[in-house]
């Protein structure tokens, strides 16, 4: 799989994704406000978090805002860097775009993951949009009791604090790209 | 008298200082480092060691103003060895301080304290 390789199903997919997410941050009151694609390592995991905390705070995003967007953008570049895959030529295919529309705050990742951790990712993600509010809070708890970190550093916190930040309001999709992987699509919600 | 461990604050991780001398134990700032378990690694040999000189008291100061999940998980761990100096008999308390209008910090102090059972004293910032 090459996937800088223009042209091809999986750059083409990818594209057709990023480019769904830009349009509907163009004109008005609707912005494109953060947009990073390409490879993301830590240090672009601080320079991109550096970038918006002070783009929301030059916009007036109140205090307990830009908190909870801070958390959830760290919570997703990490999870990227941690379980993102990369293609046969180690290039990282990654997007991270924040697109506001008047006072709501949109953020959008995709990185690419095996089919076989689509399925397993899809059951839980899926599992914890069905909670609501006290049992989100309730299983918040449970994994902070008996949580270890593994040896990838991953607590089971991270997707828990994206719904819980959000008040789950939290979409995600899986696209194949081939028989091997997939384009994981996350998109979250923060009124500002 | 154990050596005391400091590490400066860095761009994603916390100032840390633990002198017994003082004596001082505090950890203040952000902390979302890349490999979190890496990074409080060496408190956590720090605290061993220290935990076998039996000190009388141990009061931990946090003050924290933004902690990624796997950060969360590894302050709970280093509050978990406070609750081994307990049953050695030392008396630890915890002092949790966070800005007023901070209400994530403030509960996430309060998960802990529900957790560890540990006496914990919450303290607003001036």
């Amino acid at each position: 799989m090459d996937l800088n390789k223009s042209g091809s199903v999986e750059e083409t997919i990818f594209t057709a994704k990023v480019n769904g997410i830009r349009s509907l941050y163009s004109g008005g009151d609707k912005k494109a406000v953060v947009v990073h694609i390409g490879e993301l390592d830590q240090d672009k995991v601080n320079s991109i978090s550096n970038l918006v905390e002070t783009q929301m705070e030059n916009f007036g995003v109140s205090k307990s805002a830009v908190k909870k967007i801070f958390n959830i953008v760290i919570e997703t570049l990490q999870n990227i860097c941690l379980h993102g895959e990369k293609d046969n030529n180690g290039y990282q295919m990654t997007y991270f775009i924040i697109g506001r529309i008047n006072n709501e705050f949109n953020i959008h990742s995709g990185n690419i993951i095996t089919n076989q951790q689509a399925e397993r990712l899809n059951r839980r993600l899926n599992s914890i949009k069905s909670l609501n509010d006290t049992d989100l809070k309730k299983q918040y708890m449970d994994v902070l009791s008996n949580g270890e970190l593994s040896s990838k550093g991953g607590a089971g916190l991270g997707f828990l604090t994206i719904a819980l930040k959000s008040n789950n309001n939290m979409d995600f999709e899986f696209q194949m790209l081939n028989k091997e992987y997939s384009l994981f699509s996350l998109h979250s919600k923060v009124q500002g | 008298m154990m050596n005391s461990l400091e590490i400066p604050e860095g761009g994603n991780t916390p100032h840390i200082l633990f002198d017994p001398a003082v004596p001082v134990f505090k950890i203040e700032g952000k902390s979302f480092p890349e490999d979190s378990k890496e990074f409080y690694r060496v408190l956590i040999e720090w605290l061993d060691a220290y935990k076998a000189s039996l000190p009388p008291t141990f009061n931990l100061n946090f003050n924290l103003f933004y902690l990624s999940s796997s950060s969360i998980i590894s302050v709970k761990q280093i509050l978990l060895k406070l609750v081994e100096f307990q049953s050695l008999g030392t008396s630890v308390t915890v002092t949790w301080n966070y800005d007023e209008d901070d209400d994530d910090i403030k509960k996430t102090g309060e998960d802990y304290m529900k957790i560890t059972k540990l006496p914990f004293q919450f303290v607003v910032n001036d």
